[in-house]
Formats: structure tokens, C-alpha cells, sequence
């Protein structure tokens, strides 16, 4: 396990925070980095921590955004959003925060609690509650253990900073519509919960797996050691691969929106005559690969596109015909394997008239 | 009939080419601009009589350009064979709402390029809506600070500026108004998302200008001198090609371009317009691809010079020359044809190697003509927009975009295409994640049909 981050971690930070994450793959968030790069030469490393390490009534708070990429870009986070909506919580709450956990460490929330712990002078634990991306905060392992995920804080990229005390339901309605107000991007401070309770249902090691992915990825000497490091860390194996032939971008249907992500479609081709057609269904993350007709992978384990000539991951936000790809399934946690994770992230709660495969061959 | 000539560290490429077949090639090592005139002379009089006059000259100046990018920094490069003028600092101003923590841009070059930079409230969200009103006194005080630094032109980035540019041009006209001789360039004209990304590339532009003016001046007048008032062109990394009006106010379009028109250029030489490209020179093997004759390109790719800019390049998959037995395995499993184009004799043993290894799906390059000078040649007018639009409805979605193609090749034909020859080559909507709303980003590539021979900038 990594016992700290440091400046120098950051590129293998970032570059491994993108296979969890399907839907930014390797958009580069130089900017945000530069503002933690430059908080971690001001405050120095960030301590992290084991939950096992940590007092079991140690209060922590789960640090992670809400919001698209596009605002990230235009308005790199400072870094300072976290504790704003910390020291809002705090208040609420009448506690001061003793550890900062990931809502989830992939994509760009893989570094904002890294920043969070850094700008609070604060341990990071090394967990997080989806060990993947998906579009609901409600979604995650601590939700599945009943943990409430408020009262929460938010802060917004312009600095508004507001605080929610309602049902996990509700705050995710309420959230979200303050996120579009304030231009797509929140930080947010959220499942306040001691030690004792994140125990039980905090998927381990996630930001550990996320550097040595990084590493692998930035520094294996070629495609075979990448794929069989990518195993070793993630349990990744290669579906399928082949040239992308067919996008699919649908708007949302008129009504009621469950999720803020966009229907996404990729298909692709893998090559010569036996080659299947694998088509990739999502909602801006890949949850669903059916090749020629047969559910082969499911949300919740991770799927994502991975260049075939480069070393890195292709996103939904820039992948295009013609680029040649293979698709990696990575195996989500034990925990959303069981009914009520699931029933909480499986296909059927995305839309999807299907059965994880595990479904059906148990 | 069309020249197309490439400008280097090690002198000058020249080609004569007529329907994408190669006439004539010459080089000139040395001699720098005095040199020129000889070889556009020698290339012209190659030309057989039984074909009109050469009606285009496409030059392409990205070594020279890049050149004076790095003359500005701390790791000048050796001087190039013709004298080039270095690239200006410029002031950079950003308009956000609040300063970020890192003030200074994460590129080294890009740093190297601004004297002053300073940050105004202001910016939009990615919808349009203001999320701090934008300060205009504060604006003239950093204009005023920039003056007195010395500087006379001034970058403006404003956050939000990929789909509302009312902060930047409010910002440009109440500064005008106290400077009017200030050259203000503002980051909203080059489209594209991310602060940084349009940052670059507008400090990139601006610094340029100078550098842009005085090599179109002399390519101008080179041009000029051949018989037949040839069209004078410039490459651009895109794989098409600008007028010299337009490379004047946006040389930042020739980052990328010696890439993409050795991709090009290798294509039209072996007589495959759809492979995998390899170009191996002294140190490194790169892998690209042309589809359809023209270099795949994207955005934001951070390129030779390191720095990310919203201008497409070529992708470019570069690595050492050990990777060659890797490279090799790959070659061998790719499916179509790949060429492969040697730039010095150290890469022809690579190229020897790998050919043998990989079999006949890999074909050399063998040709007297260089290969980024073919590429310019054969390019043509060309478009790129990059744009952020919010579309609630399939409907919406397709009449954006269709907005978007009439205008980029709106773009072709105001750069001097034969009428009627414009077409869209490739339009990507891409869906922008999580935001809540349908938010999208258009990718819209345009060019000309081939062979639109008797076109004029």
C-alpha cells in the first residue's frame, strides 16, 4: 500500500484514474493539476491511511464532484472547493472531519480528495464507495450499507458554497439541480460516517491501485506487460478488439431525467471473417458489451476502451470511427456483485432488460 | 500544376506535382532564402510544356515556425538554415472568477512566450450563463501594467469562451478604447474547450504575428516571381492548406503541419491514400494513419513542442527506435496496408529491417522527392471548427450540426476553393458527460474534393 502522495505521483495519479473511468479516458486535466501540484508543494505530501489505522470513531467525509469534465476544463478547481464545503459540514455538523475517504477514485474524483486532504492538512484513506465512475452519488457501497449520504456540502467552481440536510433521495435531486445552476460542477463533502461504519462497506485499496495502475500504464515497456499488469492490479482481460465502426449519441428522452448522462452507443468491429461485432451501451460510462448478440460484461464491473496503439485509455468524449481499440472488463467489487448491489447498479437500473452475467450463470 | 516546398533546419525540399504524381523533385542544403528562387526556378522549368502553368505553391514553413517558438524560450535550438525572426513574448490575460493557484501555465514553451499575465473577474459556464460579472476597470489597470512592461500585444482567455466570447469582447473593446495601437487577440476565435488549451493557443497566435508576417512576406514574393501568378499556400497541421491572408492572422495553424504532410506526402508516393504511416527518422519511429489520402488529426494533443493547443495536429504515435521489435508485432497484426518513409540512413536500416520482418503488407518508401514537400503539394483548403453547443432534442442536435458544416465550409470557400468543391470530410458530435444537460461538442473537418487544380488564395 502507498503510504503518501506526492507531487511526483500526480501523472501516474491521473493517468491511472482514467480506467475506471470510460467516460473521460484520457482527457487531460492539466490545469486542475497544476492547482494540487502547486497545494502539495505548499502543504507537502498527503499522509494516507488504512481504514484499519484510524480510531474506529474517527469522523470522515467522502470527497468526490458532481458535474461534467467540460467545467473542469474551463475552470480548473483550485483545489479550495473542499474546504469550503469541509468547514460548512462542520459546522452542520458541530464535529471537526478527522479523514477524508474518496466517493470514488476514478476519473478527476481520484485527485480531488488527494487535494481535499492536502488543502485540510488531513490523512487520506486509501478506499473509496464505487471503485468505478457512475452517474448517481446515491450509488455507491456505503449507500448499499445503509449509510445516509447526508448531511452533505457543496461548493461550486465560482465559489457559492450551500448545505443539504435531507433523504439520500431527495439530496440527489436537489443536488443536482444546484450543480446545472452553478455551471455542471460541484464539489461535494458527503456521507459523513465514523470509521466503524465505512468498515464494513468501503471498497479498500482504490487510490494504492489507482497509482500502480498509472505506473503500468505510463511506464510498461510493452502492450503484453501492460495487459498482464493490468490483471494483476485490476483483474483486467481484454473482451474483444477491433476498429470502432458505428457512434451513437442520443438526447435524452422528453420527461423525467434519472440520470445526468447521455445515451451512448459504440460498436465495435474486431477483425477478420470470424470477427464478432461488439456493441457498447451507456450512459456517458460504458455499462453494457453485448458481442453479436450475447451479454458479455455489466455495470457494475468496469468497462472501457483501450488504444490499441497507445498506452492509454480512449474516452467516450473523444473516441471515434476508426479509431482501433480493445475492450477491458475489470471486475467490480464482491459487494455489487450481491442482489442489492445489483438491484442498486446493475444493468436493469440503468435501463437495460438484461442480466449481469453472473445473474445468469448463478 | 503545383510546387510544394518544405523549409527546414537543413535547408529546403522543393516538388513539382500534377495530379498527384511527382514531376520533379531538388533540394537546396544551403544558401537560405537566396537559394530559393533557383529552386522554385529549377522545379518550374521541370515542368512539361503539355500541362498549363503552375497555379499553386504550397509552402510548408512549420520547422521554421517552431523554430521561433523555442528561439523565445531557455533551450534555444541551433540555428536553421534560413533566418527566421523568434516568435515576441506577449501579455496574457485571463478572465476567470476567481485567480487559480497556479497562476503560471503548465506549459514550459507557453510560459516562455508571456511577459505579463494577469487575472480579471469574469467567465461563463458552459451553458452561457455569466457567473461573475466581468470587471472592466480592472481590465484597462492590466492593460496598463502590460503597457508598461512593454508589450504590445495582449492575449485574452476568458473562461467559458468555447460558446459565449461577451466577456472577451467586452474586455478587447474598453481596452482598445485606452490602447488603441494594443494588438488584441482573444481566445474565443479559436474555438475549441478548456481554458488552458485556448490559453496556449492564443499566446502561441499572438506571439507569432510577427514572425508569421515576415515569412508569408518572403514566400509571397517568391511566389510571386515564377510566371503565371501562382496561388501562394501554406501547410497547415491539419493536413490542408491556408491562404497567406489567413496564415498571417493565425500562424498557429502550422504547428503539426510537417507531420501532416510527410503522412500525406508518404500516402501519394507509395499510391495508398488508406494505411498505417510509418515515418522513422534519426531516434524515433512514429506511427499515424492516413484515411482517404488525408492524416488522421485530432485536438488538444500535446504534440512535438509539448504543448496542448485546441489547433488539430496529426496523431502521432511516437517512440523510440527500441520499440522497433514491438513495433514490428504490431505492424504485422494490423489490418490493411502500412508504408513506412525513411528520412535519414540510419532509418533506412530501420525501414530495412522491419520490412523484412513484417513481410510485403509493409512497403517502403523509395522516392528522389521529399515526402512533406509532396504532402503540402497535395493539400487543399481546408476547415476545422471546434464548438460546445446546447441541444435538448435529436432535432436540435442536427441542426446545429448542420449549422456547423455550412460554416466550416463556408471557411473552405472564403479560403479561395473552386466553388462547388467544398465538402464536409468528417462531423463528431460528442456528447459531454454528466453535465445534466445535453451539452455537446462538434468536431467539423472540411476540405475540397482532390484535383480542385486552379484554385487562387
Amino acid at each position: 500500500m502507498i503510504t503518501e502522495i506526492t507531487v511526483e505521483d500526480l501523472p501516474a495519479l491521473e493517468t491511472g484514474s482514467q480506467l475506471t473511468c470510460s467516460s473521460a479516458g484520457s482527457t487531460h486535466f492539466d490545469g486542475t493539476l497544476a492547482n494540487i501540484a502547486e497545494l502539495l508543494r505548499e502543504r507537502g505530501p498527503v499522509r494516507m491511511v488504512g481504514l484499519d489505522e484510524l480510531d474506529g470513531d474517527a469522523l470522515c467525509v467522502a470527497i468526490g464532484a458532481i458535474g461534467g469534465f467540460g467545467p473542469m476544463l474551463e475552470l480548473p478547481p483550485s483545489g479550495d472547493e473542499a474546504v469550503s464545503a469541509v468547514r460548512a459540514l462542520e459546522a452542520r455538523l458541530g464535529k471537526r472531519v478527522d479523514a477524508i475517504v474518496s466517493l470514488n477514485a476514478s476519473g478527476p474524483n481520484a485527485f480531488a480528495p488527494v487535494a481535499a486532504a492536502a488543502a485540510l492538512g488531513l490523512p487520506l484513506v486509501d478506499c473509496d464507495g464505487m471503485g468505478r465512475v457512475l452517474p448517481l452519488m446515491s450509488q455507491t457501497t456505503y449507500a448499499l450499507a445503509g449509510l445516509p449520504i447526508g448531511p452533505l456540502a457543496a461548493a461550486s467552481l465560482a465559489g457559492d458554497v450551500m448545505v443539504l440536510d435531507t433523504s439520500t433521495a431527495r439530496s440527489e435531486l436537489l443536488l443536482r439541480s444546484a450543480m446545472q445552476a452553478a455551471g455542471g460542477f460541484m464539489l461535494c463533502a458527503s456521507y459523513p460516517s465514523i470509521v466503524d461504519q465505512l468498515a464494513k462497506c468501503a471498497i479498500r485499496g482504490s487510490t494504492s491501485r489507482v497509482v500502480e495502475a498509472g505506473r503500468l500504464l505510463r511506464g510498461a515497456p510493452d502492450r503484453g506487460t501492460l495487459l498482464a499488469g493490468l490483471a494483476s492490479i485490476a483483474g483486467a482481460r481484454v473482451l474483444g478488439g477491433g476498429r470502432v465502426v458505428e457512434l451513437g449519441h442520443a438526447t435524452r428522452t422528453v420527461g423525467a431525467r434519472q440520470y445526468p448522462a447521455v445515451p451512448t452507443s459504440v460498436v465495435v468491429r474486431e477483425p477478420g471473417p470470424d470477427g464478432r461485432m461488439i456493441r457498447l451501451e451507456g450512459q456517458s460510462e460504458i455499462f453494457l458489451a453485448v458481442a453479436d448478440g450475447v451479454v458479455s460484461a455489466a455495470v457494475p464491473d468496469v468497462l472501457c476502451l483501450l488504444d490499441q496503439r497507445e498506452p492509454h485509455i480512449v474516452g467516450l468524449e473523444r473516441v471515434a470511427v476508426g479509431n482501433d481499440v480493445d475492450v477491458l472488463v475489470m471486475p467490480a467489487d464482491p459487494m455489487w456483485h450481491s442482489r442489492a448491489g445489483l438491484a442498486l447498479a446493475g444493468p436493469r437500473a440503468f435501463g437495460f432488460p438484461v442480466e449481469h452475467p453472473r445473474e445468469v450463470v448463478s | 500544376m503545383r510546387i510544394g516546398v518544405r523549409l527546414g533546419a537543413h535547408g529546403a525540399d522543393g516538388t513539382l506535382v500534377h495530379a498527384d504524381r511527382v514531376l520533379a523533385a531538388a533540394r537546396r542544403p544551403d544558401g537560405g532564402w537566396r537559394g530559393l528562387p533557383a529552386l522554385l526556378r529549377e522545379l518550374s522549368a521541370a515542368a512539361p510544356s503539355t500541362v498549363d502553368t503552375i497555379d499553386t505553391v504550397v509552402w510548408n514553413i512549420a520547422p521554421l515556425i517552431e523554430h521561433a517558438l523555442l528561439a523565445a524560450g531557455p533551450r534555444a535550438p541551433a540555428p536553421p538554415a534560413f533566418t527566421v525572426p523568434p516568435a515576441v513574448p506577449v501579455a496574457s490575460l485571463l478572465v476567470m472568477p476567481r485567480a487559480p493557484r497556479a497562476l503560471a501555465h503548465p506549459s514550459e514553451l507557453v510560459r516562455s512566450l508571456i511577459s505579463w499575465r494577469g487575472v480579471i473577474p469574469g467567465g461563463h459556464d458552459l451553458f452561457g450563463a455569466e457567473l461573475v460579472p466581468v470587471d472592466l476597470d480592472a481590465a484597462v489597470r492590466a492593460a496598463t501594467e502590460a503597457r508598461a512592461a512593454g508589450l504590445g500585444t495582449l492575449a485574452i482567455t476568458a473562461t467559458g469562451a468555447s460558446n459565449s466570447v461577451a466577456h472577451e469582447e467586452a474586455v478587447a473593446a474598453r481596452v482598445r478604447e485606452e490602447f488603441p495601437d494594443l494588438r488584441i487577440r482573444l481566445s474565443g476565435d479559436s474555438g475549441g474547450l478548456g481554458l488552458l488549451e485556448r490559453d496556449a493557443t492564443t499566446v502561441i497566435n499572438a506571439a507569432l504575428l510577427g514572425t508569421a508576417e515576415e515569412l508569408v512576406d518572403r514566400c509571397e514574393r517568391l511566389t510571386a516571381a515564377l510566371p503565371g501568378e501562382p496561388g501562394c499556400w501554406f501547410a497547415t497541421g491539419d493536413g490542408g492548406r491556408v491562404s497567406a491572408k489567413r496564415l498571417r492572422a493565425v500562424p498557429v495553424r502550422c504547428l503539426g503541419a510537417d507531420g501532416a504532410t510527410a503522412l500525406t506526402g508518404s500516402a501519394v508516393l507509395t499510391r495508398r491514400p488508406d494505411a498505417h504511416v510509418v515515418l522513422a527518422a534519426r531516434g524515433f519511429i512514429a506511427l499515424g494513419r492516413v484515411d482517404a489520402g488525408r492524416p488522421r488529426i485530432a485536438p488538444d494533443l500535446a504534440g512535438k513542442l509539448g504543448v496542448r493547443t485546441v489547433s488539430p495536429i496529426p496523431v502521432l504515435n511516437v517512440r523510440g527506435t527500441a520499440a522497433e521489435p514491438a513495433l514490428a508485432a504490431e505492424l504485422r497484426s494490423l489490418v490493411g496496408p502500412s508504408v513506412i518513409a525513411a528520412f535519414d540512413r540510419e532509418a533506412m536500416d530501420i525501414a530495412d529491417r522491419l520490412c523484412a520482418e513484417v513481410g510485403p503488407a509493409l512497403v517502403p518508401l523509395r522516392s528522389e522527392a521529399n515526402p512533406s514537400a509532396v504532402g503540402a503539394a497535395c493539400s487543399e483548403p481546408s476547415a476545422w471548427l471546434d464548438i460546445v453547443v446546447p441541444a435538448d432534442t435529436l432535432d436540435e442536435l442536427q441542426r446545429q450540426q448542420h449549422l456547423a458544416e455550412r460554416q466550416a465550409m463556408t471557411l473552405v470557400a472564403a479560403a479561395g476553393a473552386r466553388p462547388g468543391s467544398e465538402r464536409v470530410i468528417s462531423s463528431v458530435a460528442t456528447a459531454l458527460a454528466f453535465l445534466g444537460r445535453d451539452v455537446y461538442r462538434l468536431h467539423v473537418r472540411a476540405s475540397t474534393d482532390s484535383e480542385s487544380e486552379g484554385d487562387r488564395a
